[in-house]
């Protein structure tokens, strides 16, 4: 069973410029750790998917990586670069999706609006559109399939459609990574699929990296990602076929129940 | 309404007044922090109080103004900096206001033993003096506009973004804390001064309506809509009091409630 950063073809890697390595981290809030001793290298091009019960610490890991939360131990490097040391670099690598729930939907903004806003965030106020922007935002809208709703108002589309906005928004700034956290939620599953679909056009067409966190991994089955399965601490890091075994999903599900034929996860256990 | 000089800068008042309110308002209605302007009110009243008090009782060189903004701006960090740590902002907003409340109900009570007049001297705060605006009032007005309207339309792109999304704007590295403490700042000071012209009470719904209405309406650029009824509400209200014979401040609440209806109807309709 691969565990924590044991993966062979990871761990052989020469170059940390193309790594996105965490090694005994320690992250949590108020001093308290949610991340236990997390150590893990994904090596560029990936498409990986953190995937874990409610409460196991994925969104705590993504704001680790992005620069947001500085571990309380352990190291973090993005491409060789320590986000919270550097992170005006960071940004200029990562393009991070916020999950829809925490982006407020009675806001009256245009979606060019928002999706500039990955571009303007680089410039010095008084920060407006100019025409260059607004052909990078149409640009970038195109890669994700909206064009030509620029001047549509953002808490008027569908849920998939304002997933893609913000998509949008991080691709916009042109980044290495892209990471994301629950893109999926409050989608059905045709939209689900067709969000990895995209995901998975910008990792292959355009080079980008993707880290997700996912509950639901089933729509990406097809792309065989490398899963990071979570529960506080890292149980697996490997491929789907690898990590989605029930001895290994056990360790990290610990409300795991297996019927006849499959397997049911438990998603609110949370390792103590 | 009548023409002479005596109104000229009553009616210069009003309409400062109206277009201070209209620029702090849309992002207070923005950002969900209404309930941010009775923060803002009863810290201006404590404030003001602890002025009339100093002035009145102490006799010390202290003008209440500047106290109902130190206040304020207090009120305004302490309420940025409970968001700042993880509160939710009704919480934040809950925090603060029971602080300035607190201050206000004990400041009353010194007030009322050490001064003969100072409580209702105070309380002129509570109602407002704007029937009886000066020259001074409107260059006080117009310094606080030329301060406050342009830092807000400056950074409103920034205050927008900051609303609608904190985690992403901070991951994009926009200094999200600053933006909220520049935010409260502009507003408190916006506060303190419409509140010694209109009174505290009618200061909290006339920087609340227009841009409530602004947000109603799904506009992205709500300033036009704000002003517009920010000064129509003010100067009307004044226009109705005149023609009832009650209080200027009385004439504005009684058209602004009516502009609050007309967003419970549009609410509905919605």
């Amino acid at each position: 069973m691969p565990c924590s950063g044991e993966l062979n073809e990871l761990n052989t890697l020469s170059s940390d410029d193309h790594l996105v390595s965490l090694n005994g981290v320690h992250a949590g809030y108020d001093g308290k750790s949610v991340l236990i001793d997390v150590t893990f290298k994904l090596k560029s091009p990936f498409f990986a998917v953190l995937m874990g019960p409610n409460g196991a610490g994925k969104t705590t890991l993504l704001r680790v990586i992005i620069g947001l939360l500085k571990p309380l131990r352990g190291d973090v490097l993005v491409y060789g670069v320590r986000p919270w040391e550097k992170p005006e670099v960071v940004r200029e690598i990562i393009g991070y999706v916020p999950q829809l729930l925490l982006v407020r939907q009675d806001v009256p903004v245009r979606v060019e609006e928002v999706v500039a806003m990955g571009m303007l965030s680089r410039l010095p106020p008084p920060r407006r559109l100019t025409r260059r922007i607004r052909e990078e935002v149409s640009k970038a809208l195109n890669m994700v399939g909206l064009e030509g709703l620029e001047g549509r108002l953002f808490n008027e589309l569908s849920g998939g459609q304002k997933q893609r906005v913000l998509i949008a928004r991080a691709l916009v700034r042109k980044p290495k990574l892209l990471v994301l956290d629950e893109p999926c939620s409050m989608l059905d599953f045709k939209a689900r699929c067709e969000m990895i679909k995209l995901l998975q056009k910008l990792h292959v067409e355009r080079g980008v990296d993707i880290l997700l966190t996912a509950h639901d991994i089933s729509p990406c089955l097809i792309l065989e990602p490398t899963v990071i399965l979570i529960n506080r601490r890292v149980y697996a890091v490997g491929k789907l076929r690898d990590v989605l075994r029930p001895e290994t999903l056990k360790l990290a599900y610990p409300g795991l129940t297996e019927v006849e034929g499959a397997i049911i996860l438990g998603e609110d256990h949370v390792a103590g | 309404m009548p023409v002479n000089a005596v109104l000229i800068p009553v009616y210069l008042a009003a309409v400062l007044s109206g277009l201070l309110a209209g620029s702090v308002s849309p992002a207070l209605a923005y950002s969900k922090s209404v309930t941010f302007g009775i923060t803002l009110m009863h810290s201006v009243l404590a404030g003001a109080l602890i002025g009339v008090y100093s002035h009145d009782a102490l006799h010390l060189p202290v003008n209440p103004l500047l106290t109902a903004v130190v206040m304020s701006l207090t009120a305004s960090l302490l309420t940025a900096e409970a968001v700042a740590r993880g509160f939710p902002e009704d919480a934040a907003v809950a925090i603060s206001v029971s602080v300035s409340v607190s201050v206000a109900v004990i400041m009353t009570y010194v007030v009322a033993l050490t001064t003969p007049y100072g409580v209702s001297k105070a309380f002129g705060y509570v109602f407002g003096v704007s029937a009886l605006a000066t020259w001074h009032d409107v260059v006080r007005l117009t310094a606080v506009l030329v301060m406050v309207i342009p830092l807000i339309h400056l950074f409103w792109c920034e205050f927008k973004y900051v609303a609608f999304d904190p985690e992403g704007a901070e991951a994009m590295g926009l200094p999200v804390r600053a933006y909220r403490y520049l935010y409260y700042f502009t507003a408190s000071v916006a506060a303190a001064s419409l509140a010694m012209s209109l009174g505290v009470l009618l200061a909290h719904i006339i920087i609340t309506v227009p841009g409530l209405l602004a947000l109603r309406a799904k506009s992205p650029n709500p300033f036009k809509l704000s002003y517009l009824v920010s000064v129509a509400v003010i100067t009307s209200g004044y226009a109705l009091a005149w023609s009832l014979n009650i209080p200027p401040s009385g004439g504005v609440g009684v058209v602004a409630s009516g502009a609050l209806v007309a967003l419970l109807v549009m609410r509905r309709g919605g």
